[in-house]
């Protein structure tokens, strides 16, 4: 079996593209996207007394007439936004108006979601490839129901087969963060899930991992430290570099010890590491770009034949 | 499409991780600034360009020598930008060019990042430890002292002196990246003192107080009551022309050693908060403070000592002054202060950690460009290994170890020489400055999405700016390539084959990692290539 593994695309549209053209590309039979498939900003195109729409893009002010209108979303969306039509009334709504602005931007991710999936449906229905979507922790309850399709499978919270042999154990909560998103919990809740799943798995076949976050204090898990008020701390002008990976999660792998541990969650810490038998991947993200990091795994019965990092 | 400054509707942001942790534009300033090195900058300039530039201008040197960084530090600054992510040109060439390029370019970076890790092992004694035992022994009085200061310049005693400095950092950084910044935090304040302190004595003393005070300096450690005009003797009687316009551009190669690497912030973009402002703040910004100290500095060293005076200290056997070497510009100040011991101390102790700083960066740098390599498949695996306790790539520290006191040697043994590897690696900065005119053609919905992505008469303004920087590099090149004191009539055999090396071991090693990822299933040019997004 040959997987391809990314993850934190973060709403960026050319990233699921790529995510969905991986599988030929690489040759592969089986794809998993890790988690953080949403995206963090919404940009109103506000449209103007005068026939035109002006927009906010990274920073600048942009007007556009209704015939590059296509063309201003496209680029919002390569960015991993939100492009959000609407005319000055409704903008200064969203402006005011928490609930509603909250209530716009979940309706906006849960369609933008279920396009992507569509999109999906279209590019691998019939082409015998596995293709695997689970949410992580940045990603809203709202999206779970978008998720599933007759060829996408959300294996989110649960065991699934990928082929006779393998098992997949899939799961899209983390410890904190400063920033409380929406899948989050204490380590020793986590780990109690983390059992909970653990349970399920069916002796004496591959096991892989699918867990979003990291296991803690490995090559996987490096972040900035930071203070209280989310800056990053900082020796001699250098960020200072600390473990923000969970305990539960190591203490699974250790005690498990499947053949391959699939992680995302931490972007700035691409890397590859073993933690006894297993061997850990975080392929990293570079979502903003367009461009998608990921991993080529080979299986060979219960080795890793090959396990290579790739920028696509 | 227009852009205008009315009621701009502003962008809504969703509770999510990540949207702050980065670093912010005054802490990329600081370090890019850190990274260049003033102290030993201004060292090479006063040291050499009165001695053997005759009429050339430090000052004009030092200013050209900035404007013509400027536009490459605005590449790189760009790029950072466009492509905010760790890894510096290896990822802008790779991604824009090909990765067959841009692994190329970053072999040669490593290859002479590594150079430069051993080489500046050898200043810490040459130009550090010979002078601040020197000064010591004038403070208290001791022969033993300034013994000590003049062995600091022998071969084997520079040697040793760098290979414990090698193998203190190696160890340093084994344990980790947080112990050397706060050394490097530490020492950078040092450092800064010591030059403020210079500042201040060269605005106040005169030229006669200077002289005076080097001939009571000189004398007090064994050598004659007249040691300028010992030196003077010595020298020649060595007379500064009037201004010579070519002797400056010469000269300018050694500010251009410090100005042109302004860049290291490109190596951590992925941390960096607003990369726009925040780069460009920190790449041509740290250039110009880093250019204004050392211009500072050489117009005060040229109003207290005078040119004359510093070409023929320079220029002299130091050993007609009493001296085992010949004295740094710091020694020089320290010297018209003699009778102060309390600032010899301190000006000698700040300028001892100037000769250091870019062991440790460049050394840090080498290793994470093995560490990416690792990854990619390009290097064995093993090379990216980390320790389980300090998570630090135990392997990759050991070979860069290894490399640089190979380098330690050669720069012992005078085989290379302090700018022999710059013409070199300023191709690399050549290739990156290619890769942003290309940009806006080969990546152009990247630029399209980029902060930057304006056009000037229909061509893209990165093009036009890659265009300038190209054309300055090259400017830059000419002089590195006919610099009469290490320009390529100097290079010797040895320094000659690893340049021309270069290039088949890159494409070597390119190869045998394409073979072998192909034989694994995933070809080294996939492992780099855009999957087509439709």
């Amino acid at each position: 079996m040959r997987l391809y593994y990314a993850g934190d695309v973060h709403g960026s549209e050319k990233c699921w593209r790529k995510f969905l053209g991986a599988a030929r590309f690489y040759e592969a039979d089986t794809l998993i996207m890790g988690g953080d498939i949403t995206g963090k900003l919404m940009v109103p195109i506000v449209a103007k007394d005068d026939g035109r729409h002006e927009a906010t893009v990274l920073g600048r002010l942009e007007t556009v007439t209704d015939d590059g209108l296509d063309e201003l979303e496209k680029r919002v969306r390569f960015n991993g936004f939100y492009p959000y039509r609407c005319d000055r009334a409704e903008y200064e709504r969203l402006s005011t108006d928490r609930e509603y602005r909250d209530k716009v931007f979940t309706d906006l991710m849960v369609a933008e979601v279920a396009r992507w999936i569509a999109l999906a449906e279209e590019r691998l229905a019939g082409t015998g490839i596995r293709c695997f979507v689970m949410p992580g922790n940045d990603d809203e309850f709202a999206i779970d129901g978008a998720l599933e399709s007759t060829t996408v499978v959300n294996p989110d919270n649960r065991v699934v087969r990928l082929d006779e042999e393998t098992q997949m154990l899939s799961c899209s909560w983390t410890n904190p963060t400063p920033w409380d998103s929406p899948r989050e919990q204490p380590e020793a809740e986590l780990l109690d899930r983390l059992h909970g799943l653990a349970a399920r798995l069916e002796p004496g076949l591959n096991t892989i991992f699918n867990l979003h976050c990291p296991p803690h204090n490995t090559t996987l898990d490096r972040a900035p430290q930071l203070t209280d008020d989310l800056k990053v701390v900082l020796d001699g002008g250098e960020p200072r570099i600390v473990a923000v990976g969970s305990t539960a999660v190591r203490a699974l792998i250790e005690e498990i010890q499947p053949v391959l541990s699939l992680h995302g969650h931490i972007h700035e810490s691409k890397a590859i590491a073993k933690i006894g038998k297993t061997t850990c991947v975080n392929p990293g993200s570079a979502y903003s770009e367009g461009v998608i990091d990921g991993a080529v795994v080979e299986l060979r019965g219960r080795k890793i034949r090959s396990c290579q990092l790739v920028t696509g | 499409m227009a852009t205008e400054a009315t009621d701009a509707p502003q962008v809504f942001a969703r509770k999510a991780t990540g949207l702050r942790r980065e670093a912010s534009a005054r802490d990329v300033f600081i370090y890019n600034a850190n990274n260049q090195n003033i102290g030993i900058g201004v060292a090479f300039v006063v040291l050499l360009v009165p001695a053997f530039y005759a009429g050339a201008s430090m000052v004009t040197a030092t200013i050209l020598a900035g404007l013509l960084a400027l536009p490459m530090a605005c590449v790189y600054a760009y790029f950072a930008s466009a492509m905010p992510r760790s890894g510096g040109d290896y990822v802008y060439i790779s991604r824009t060019l090909h990765p067959y390029l841009g692994f190329l370019s970053s072999w040669n970076w490593v290859v002479w990042l590594v150079t430069y890790t051993g080489i500046p092992a050898a200043y810490l004694a040459q130009y550090g430890l010979s002078g601040l035992f020197r000064e010591l022994g004038f403070v208290f009085s001791s022969p033993r002292l300034v013994g000590y200061g003049d062995n600091f310049s022998r071969k084997w005693w520079i040697f040793v002196a760098g290979s414990l400095l090698l193998t203190f950092f190696a160890i340093v950084l084994t344990l980790g990246t947080r112990l050397y910044f706060r050394i490097q935090n530490t020492c950078f304040a040092i450092a800064m003192v010591g030059v403020v302190v210079g500042l201040v004595i060269l605005a106040v003393k005169g030229h006669s107080d200077s002289v005076a005070g080097i001939n009571a300096y000189a004398h007090g450690l064994g050598g004659p009551k007249d040691a300028v005009g010992a030196a003077a003797k010595s020298s020649g009687h060595l007379q500064q022309p009037g201004f010579d316009l070519k002797q400056t551009m010469y000269a300018m190669v050694w500010p251009l050693f410090i100005t042109l690497y302004a860049i290291t912030s490109s190596f951590i973009g992925g941390e960096v908060r607003n990369a726009k402002r925040s780069q460009f703040l920190a790449m041509p910004g740290s250039i110009v403070y880093v250019t204004v100290l050392m211009f500072l500095l050489i117009v005060g060293l040229n109003h207290a000592i005078g040119t004359t005076v510093l070409g023929r200290v320079g220029a002299a056997d130091p050993t007609v002054m009493g001296l085992g070497s010949t004295p740094t510009y710091n020694e020089l100040i320290a010297a018209i202060v003699h009778n102060q011991g309390w600032l010899i101390v301190i000006l000698g102790v700040s300028f001892v950690l100037w000769t250091y700083v870019w062991l440790p960066i460049n050394f840090l740098a080498s290793t994470r460009a093995i560490l990416a390599w690792a990854f990619d498949g390009i290097f064995p695996r093993k090379l990216s290994e980390v320790n389980e306790r300090y998570h630090t790539p135990i392997l990759a520290i050991a070979l860069v170890w290894v490399a640089s006191e190979v380098c330690l040697y050669l720069y012992v043994d005078q085989i290379f020489n302090t700018l022999n590897g710059i013409f070199c690696w300023v191709l690399s900065f050549v290739l990156c400055s290619i890769a942003a005119m290309l940009f806006p053609y080969r990546r152009r919905e990247l630029w399209q999405a980029s902060p930057w992505n304006g056009s000037t008469l229909g061509v893209p303004n990165i093009t036009w700016l890659g265009g300038l920087s190209t054309i300055c590099l090259l400017f830059c090149e000419y002089w590195l390539w006919y610099d009469p004191i290490q320009g390529f009539d100097t290079w010797g055999t040895t320094l000659r084959w690893v340049m021309v090396l270069i290039l088949p071991t890159a494409t070597l090693i390119y190869g045998i990692a394409w073979f072998t990822s192909k034989q694994r299933g995933v070809s080294v040019d996939k492992v780099f290539a855009e999957i087509p997004p439709e």
